[in-house]
This record gives C-alpha cells, structure tokens and sequence, in this order.
C-alpha cells in the first residue's frame, strides 16, 4: 500500500513535464519544416534538430535532482519507510526509462514522417544514430529500434539516478558540504579537468583513457550494446549509492 | 504487550543526550500528555517512534513488532510535528487526497468539513499558511487520519483561544465517538490537563513521571498563608518548592495532607498540574 502510493506520488509531475519537453520538441521540429518551406528563393535549407535525445536526458537528470527534499519529507511524513522510498525511486527511474527510451523512437518516427510529407529534409535525427551510423546502416529498422531503445534506457536511468545521487548528498551534507561541493562540482569539470586534459594530453593515461571510454561506449566498433552494457553497470553503481544516503537521511528544517 | 512500547530506547545528538534508556509504554485508547521542558527529550521521543530518527539504543515496538523501517506498522502511526513535511507548493486539498492514499481511512469529507469550520480554505497552498494555520491544517490532518496512534507534537502552536478550544472539543469527540491513543506534547500544561487521562513528564531524557493524572496531582497539596505558619507547618515535610510575596508565601508539598493539624489561617488547595510540572521539573 504504502509502495504503490509511494511510487505515485514520485511519478505526479514526471509526466507531464517529460511530455511537455516533447511538445516543444514538436513544435520547434514543426517551425524548421515551416522556415524550409517558407524559404523565399525556394533552397532547401538543411535544418536539422539533432540529438533530441539529450535534451530528454538532461531534464530527466534536473527532475531527480530537484525533487529529492520534497519528496523525501513528504513521504516520511506519511509514514514511508527509507526502503521503500529507495524502490519507488528506482522504480520510477526505471519506468521512465523504457517510456522514454520507446517514446524517443517514436518521436523522430513521427518527425521523419512528418518532414517526408512536407517533402523538405528531415527535420529531427536522432543522437545515437549520430554516433552509430554504421550500426544503423548495417542493421534493419525494427533491430536499430530495439538497440537504440535499450542504450537510450540505459542512459535514462543512468541520468535518473545521477541526480538522484547528487540532490541526496546535498541534502545530506551539511552548510559546509553543500557549499564546498557547490564550488568543486564547476571548478572541478571546468577548470581542472580540462587543465589536467591539457598537461597530460600526451601521456599514456591520456591515452589509456580515451581507449577505454572508446571501447565501453562501443565507439570504436560502432555498436550500441557496450554503451547500454556500461551505463546499466553505472546505473546499478548509482543505485547503491542512493540507497547509501537514503538510509539514513531523516527530514530536515 | 500491546501497545507502542519504549525499551531502553536512548539517543544522543553530539554532545548531548536527548534520551536516556527510556522505557515507557504509551497503551491503547488513552490520552496521553507528555510533558517536559524545551530540549527535553520530547520531540526526540516521537520522531523516534515515527521513524524519522533512529535511536541509538533500545527499540520501538508496537504491538511486538519494531516500528523501525517497518511500513506496516509506520501506518497504524502518525505524526504531526512543529516541522511541515509538506511540499510548499502543495495546495491543502491535494494534501489531504495525498494523505488519503498514504492513509487509506483518512476522511476527505472530514477534513473538507473541519477546514471550513476552521476557516481554511483548501484551495491555498501551505507555504502561504500563517503559523496559525500551518497548525490548523496539521491538526485536520491528525482529527481525520484514522489510525490506532497519533502524536500530536504542540499542536496548538500559533492557535488563538477559539481554535484552540474547537481543536480539544474535535479531539475529545474523536476520541468519544471512536477511541484511539493520542499523544499530546505541549507547553500549554493547565489547558490541556481537562483533556487528558495519563501523564508522562520527561527531564533531561529521562522519565521521571509517568501516571494517570489523577494519581499524580493527589502526590501532592499546596499550603498557602502567613510566611511564618506557612513554614512551622512544612517542618520536616517533603516540600518541592515555594513561592514568596511579601509576608505571604506558598508551598508545594508530595503527600496527602494532614487536614486534622492544618493551623488555622493557613489555605489548602490540590495540587495543579501547572505549578506541579514547574516545581518538579525545575533545575
């Protein structure tokens, strides 16, 4: 009982913010068809929404992370054990993710059609066919779908519970902690990470990492499945971690 | 035993230490009045039992079973605290169609009922509530929820008189109509004394009373009088404080009195329950 009414109530806006993206998706998509064919000297322009995939993810991302206060008190003022709170937020993730990951799949479908019936050039690609052209050549459509669908789930609950993960430790650090991750969180991936890149560019490490970030993420074989493969492991990694701070995080002022 | 029951339940916070070996057992169908000083151990003690806080010793029972991450048994609970759980921008009938899936006996229809008898509308949102009404809107809650326990922790914070005395008319006809324990934790001791059966007094973590009200206010007698008389009679009588003013003064004694050897001029007067948790719990 306390479960289902639990998961309930994590999923309450998730829906409708996740559509509303979509809809302004849409609605740009349909602009860029509009703009084509509203061209004056009568060239095609090539306008293209790529990657629309990402823009799901980063607000899948803000949604975990902005919730985790609210939501956590919430739900210890109803009663709601620790556990149960980590399911339903897991299982929220998850539920989302193959919505997404399908809906995604769905949505430049419908973009492709409707830019083919315009007869302009299409007008949305998706990201993972960006990075997988060669796997989307080689395989027929209903495999490409299947492939995508998976890496794209991985990577949504991946998101999901990266922010679940971070809006949990802030909100159990203390004034400090907060503040002091507030400042290493920039400085860390704007100024040290891109320092360091540029001293040790050379160096074996470098290239050590570079190789295995290719070889994880299927880059160099140009398949999808090592992809889905490391961002579901991520995802598990992420998981326990949540589980590490909600269990024993208690309501705050 | 059934019943939520303490057991050497103890917890401490850096330095200090909010509960020490508490054992304590709050029964079935009784109003309870748990009283004690700012810092006390109070609120400690129901966050505790609501599952917000973990003890760091001892265990939480209710009805055999440990309250401690156990939804089942978190559900036959429910707390309202100074601390609003509730998202800010939760309008008050969302609130309680949100409570009613968490609780499933939760009375909308009550709690629509009440809100208006109160003066709350539900359409507002509750980080725009006064203080006053914050607390009204968590009483609702509390009036309408429907399970075995509920802990009220100074529930009337903010409340001017007539809300005040609307929430213990609700309270008692709740209780009246169909019995449960409620847990009262408040600094209003002399109000709420009317409305409760059994007193729990909490000092520095620990119990140091815990009885029916009626047993505890006939411990003690206070004299009143002449400076003078007043102190040949309490001679060698078990006296937990006094109050001077000018010529005249007041004792509080533990005991019954002797009404046989009681000198003239001086006044006898129970005990009340006010001046008894002041002078029992003073420093």
């Amino acid at each position: 009982m306390k479960l289902k009414a639990a998961f309930k109530f994590e999923i309450r806006d998730f829906l409708t913010t996740v559509f509303s993206v979509y809809g302004v998706m849409m609605l740009i998509n349909i602009i860029a068809i509009v703009v084509q064919l509203a061209s004056k000297n009568n060239f095609k322009t090539n306008m293209t929404l790529n990657g629309a995939e990402i823009i799901l993810i980063v607000t899948v991302f803000i949604i975990a992370a902005g919730d985790f206060r609210e939501n956590f008190q919430m739900l210890m003022q109803n009663g709601v054990s620790r556990k149960t709170i980590f399911i339903s937020k897991a299982g929220t993730g998850l539920m989302f993710a193959l919505i997404l990951s399908i809906a995604d799949r769905l949505f430049i479908f419908l973009s492709r059609i409707i830019s083919d019936l315009a007869g302009v050039t299409k007008s949305t690609e998706s990201v993972w066919i960006q990075i997988y052209p060669e796997f989307a050549d080689k395989h027929n459509a209903v495999w490409s779908f299947i492939a995508f669908a998976a890496v794209g789930a991985a990577v949504y609950i991946c998101s999901y519970m990266l922010g679940t993960v971070l809006s949990g430790l802030i909100y159990r650090l203390g004034k400090g902690g907060r503040t002091a991750l507030a400042i290493a969180l920039p400085v860390t991936a704007f100024v040290l990470v891109p320092l360091l890149l540029e001293i040790f560019w050379e160096t074996a490490f470098v290239r050590w990492l570079i190789h295995t970030l290719v070889t994880i993420l299927g880059l160099g074989k140009g398949i999808p499945y090592p992809a889905a493969a490391t961002f579901t492991v991520l995802s598990c990694i992420l998981g326990a971690a949540s589980w590490l701070i909600i269990r024993r995080a208690v309501p705050k002022d | 035993m059934s019943g939520i029951e303490l057991r050497g339940v103890s917890k401490r916070f850096k330095d200090v230490t909010a509960l020490d070996n508490v054992t304590l057992n709050f029964e079935e169908n009784k109003i309870y009045g748990l009283l004690g000083r700012n810092g006390a151990g109070k609120s400690t003690m129901l966050n505790i039992i609501s599952n917000r806080l973990f003890p760091d010793e001892g265990e939480v029972l209710l009805d055999g079973q440990p309250v401690r991450e156990n939804d089942m048994a978190q559900g036959q609970i429910f707390l309202i605290s100074e601390k609003t759980l509730y998202p800010e921008k939760m309008k008050i009938k969302e609130a309680f169609k949100w409570t009613q899936e968490f609780y499933p006996d939760f009375d909308v229809e009550k709690a629509r009922s009440l809100a208006e008898e109160f003066g709350l509308s539900d359409k507002k949102k509750v980080d725009s509530l006064s203080t006053g009404y914050e607390t009204i809107f968590k009483v609702i809650l509390a009036l309408c929820v429907n399970v075995p326990y509920v802990f009220f922790d100074e529930p009337v914070l903010g409340l001017d008189a007539n809300h005040r005395e609307l929430f213990y008319k609700h309270l008692l006809t709740k209780y009246g109509e169909d019995p449960f324990t409620a847990v009262i934790s408040t600094h209003l001791i002399e109000e709420v004394s009317n409305v409760i059966e059994e007193i729990v007094i909490i000092k520095r973590g620990k119990i140091i009373y815990n009885e029916s009200r009626d047993e505890l206010l006939g411990k003690g007698y206070t004299v009143s009088g002449n400076a003078g008389r007043v102190d040949s009679y309490i001679k060698g009588r078990d006296v937990i404080g006094t109050d001077s003013l000018g010529g005249l003064k007041t004792a509080y004694l533990l005991g019954r009195p002797d009404r046989g050897s009681m000198p003239e001029g001086l006044e006898l007067t129970g005990m009340d329950l006010q001046k008894l948790f002041i002078q029992l719990t003073n420093e």
